[in-house]
């Protein structure tokens, strides 16, 4: 009987590994479908935070620049706030000025935010931007969240060369958009902090991968696209 | 005894029979073996078949035409690989608007089916709050085959945004990801982290929806799709699997329409036959298409730089340990020979499936900060989300990022914010020369 129940549980065993291989290749695998997807927009606004103060602003400055710059405490105004980016998360734009001592450091070959020239085309074969020691820099950092710049993971920040003027101040990007409205414009992210620079009275605007110049006396289009592509953008009819 | 003992011989056989009904039969890649790859190198002979198909011989014309699929998988490489190179001309229904004149001229660098510095223009308004396509379509092209009929757009089209083209090489092997792996790597991902995965309609299995993963915004599919759609809107060539008007291939209606024009004086809806198109629609019979489609499937994936240099060798573990692997997916296995995908309309391919993979995507789409505000088939909520880009054979290319804009590795990670910033940081937190080696460790995939 034994052997008969040994031979009975090894036929069973042998047939279900049978199965299971045949079981497979004869039935056909088909792709399971997936269900429906909209992704719905998320009635997202920005969160009010206070104006900014020199205390939280300076604090901002060294998480992202440790030690290599520091807040120009003599521009007034020296910082303000909005959603330049337009990510509904507020950012601050702040006047800076390379530390004593540390221009190596603020040059790095991998620091820690972008250095752009919003004057200048970033293509291949241009030489690198570099800060030297008398520049005044304007410091954007991108907020994170609903806390914004004061977040401890807004680090995201474009050091801005030859973009320090006078009056700074915040212009809302959706006014901008309708008082400017038949008129040629870049592509508006956000917010735009407003300057006289030069002489010239413009904006500064986030263009994705830097901060470009909008001069509504000379401008004809975006220039970083326009340099990379035949088509021009911001065209009229 | 002997009762009982027939009784539950019985019992076991029946179970034993019913055994495969209660067996998994999932999709999934089960161990699977690396794909082939391309060495990256166009110098390199026979480099960039995997053996979908039949290879056939580089096409001469003096001595013969190529001769196109009439369907997926039954033609040849080499013509395939010719008519994807080929340049349309007006008489092949060219434009009337168009963004470029062959497959090549945007998918050429390091090789056919790769990548260029070629972008596309989309535009478009917000209204409520909601992203509305410039009159005549997002889209705008590039060129035209009539002065009268180039595309214009006025200054109330305020969200513009530019796309760089992507490479197409080792496409089919993505193709033949299962739904079911990709939603299964998203699951995985951190919440905070976590992309989304869209479900688009595959126009040759009557509109039946597959994760999409081809595009910026993962847009479609499958590579049929995908090609009847760039026939249409990159070349202006009205073709069967073209998607117009949200028509599947089976419409009667299919393959009927050109692209509307937004031209300085109004929207103009081109009909053959007129000035503007004077070729009969649809202008390709579906050939070229599968054509397309099969050249794509049949390239092999991108390979690393060999040999990898001591840089990247070291950046590749911080690429994890940095969290760019949460988007940034590594390695898939594609679904096994056999499998139905495609909505039933296409069975993976011995050459294609149980193959590893390394696309360094998730095929999902994330907000990091970079979106483009356009909205194509996700819903409005996608408006500011992309595809991750797969990174492989990222080497070969010097403009990064959607627009193209980013000529550095380095500038590219700095600009992740979002859902993307504590990788951002924790790159931000290495020593210079771990920096280094994870961008070593990027340019070398």
């Amino acid at each position: 009987m034994k052997v008969k129940r040994k031979s009975l549980v090894t036929a069973f065993a042998l047939l279900c590994v049978a199965q299971v291989g045949c079981g497979k290749n004869s039935k056909p695998n088909v792709e399971a479908a997936p269900s429906p997807t909209t992704i719905e927009a998320k009635q997202q606004q920005i969160a009010q935070l206070p104006p900014p103060e020199l205390n939280a602003v300076q604090q901002a400055v060294k998480r992202v620049f440790r030690d290599c710059a520091t807040v120009d405490t003599q521009r007034q105004p020296a910082f303000v706030a909005g959603d330049f980016n337009g990510d509904l998360s507020q950012d601050v734009a702040v006047i800076v000025k390379p530390a004593p001592g540390k221009l190596a450091e603020i040059n790095e070959e991998f620091p820690a935010w972008l250095l752009r020239d919003p004057f200048k085309l970033s293509v291949p074969g241009t030489p690198a931007i570099k800060v030297e020691d008398n520049d005044v820099l304007l410091a954007i950092i991108h907020g994170y969240g609903d806390s914004g710049w004061h977040d401890v993971q807004a680090t995201q920040t474009f050091l801005l060369r030859n973009a320090v003027g006078s009056n700074l101040a915040v212009h809302a990007g959706k006014a901008f958009i309708s008082e400017n409205s038949g008129r040629p414009l870049p592509r508006i992210h956000g917010d735009l902090i407003k300057q006289v620079v030069s002489g010239s009275s413009g904006y500064l605007y986030y263009a994705g991968p830097t901060y470009s110049w909008y001069d509504p006396k000379t401008f004809k289009g975006d220039a970083q696209v326009s340099s990379v592509h035949g088509r021009k953008a911001g065209m009229t009819r | 005894m002997i009762k009982v003992m027939k009784a539950l011989a019985i019992l076991l056989f029946g179970l034993a029979l019913a055994l495969p009904m209660w067996a998994p039969t999932s999709v999934e890649g089960q161990g699977g073996t690396e794909a082939l790859t391309t060495d990256m190198d166009a110098k390199t002979p026979n480099d960039l078949f995997n053996g979908f198909g039949d290879l056939g011989t580089p096409i001469d014309e003096c001595v013969a035409e190529p001769e196109p699929p009439t369907a997926r998988g039954n033609g040849r490489f080499e013509d395939n690989k010719f008519i994807f190179s080929e340049r349309e001309t007006v008489d092949d229904g060219l434009g009337p608007t168009y963004n470029d004149v062959g497959c090549i001229e945007c998918h050429q660098s390091i090789d056919v089916g790769a990548f260029s510095q070629t972008m596309e223009f989309r535009a478009g308004h917000i209204s409520g709050g909601q992203f509305v396509d410039a009159p005549g379509g997002q889209l705008i092209h590039a060129r035209g085959t009539d002065s009268d009929v180039v595309e214009h757009i006025s200054t109330a089209e305020t969200v513009k945004a530019f796309r760089i083209t992507l490479s197409t090489l080792g496409d089919g092997f993505i193709e033949c990801i299962s739904n079911t792996s990709l939603q299964n790597n998203v699951a995985a991902q951190p919440s905070a982290q976590r992309g989304v995965l869209t479900a688009v309609p595959v126009v040759e299995a009557n509109n039946q929806l597959r994760i999409g993963r081809f595009g910026w915004k993962a847009q479609h599919a499958s590579l049929l799709s995908f090609s009847g759609d760039a026939y249409l809107n990159e070349m202006g060539i009205t073709n069967k699997f073209d998607g117009f008007g949200g028509r599947s291939s089976s419409d009667p209606n299919a393959g009927k329409n050109e692209n509307p024009a937004s031209t300085a004086e109004g929207v103009i809806n081109v009909t053959f036959p007129s000035a503007f198109d004077p070729v009969p629609d649809p202008e390709d019979d579906g050939g070229d298409v599968l054509a397309f489609a099969d050249f794509m499937a049949a390239t092999r994936a991108p390979g690393r730089q060999n040999p990898i240099p001591a840089a990247a060798v070291r950046g590749d573990s911080l690429f994890n340990s940095s969290g760019c692997a949460v988007c940034h997916t590594r390695t898939f296995t594609t679904a096994p020979a056999g499998t139905s995908i495609n909505g039933g309309a296409f069975a993976v391919p011995a050459a294609l499936g149980n193959k590893i993979i390394h696309p360094f995507s998730d095929f999902a789409l994330h907000n990091i900060g970079t979106g483009d505000g356009i909205v194509q088939n996700a819903g409005q909520g996608s408006a500011n989300q992309m595809r991750t880009a797969p990174l492989w054979g990222i080497r070969a290319r010097n403009r990064l990022m959607h627009e193209g804009l980013n000529i550095t590795v380095f500038d590219s990670i700095q600009l992740h914010a979002g859902q993307a910033t504590a990788a951002r940081n924790a790159f931000n937190s290495l020593s210079a020369a771990s920096r280094n080696d994870l961008i070593a460790f990027v340019l070398s995939l």
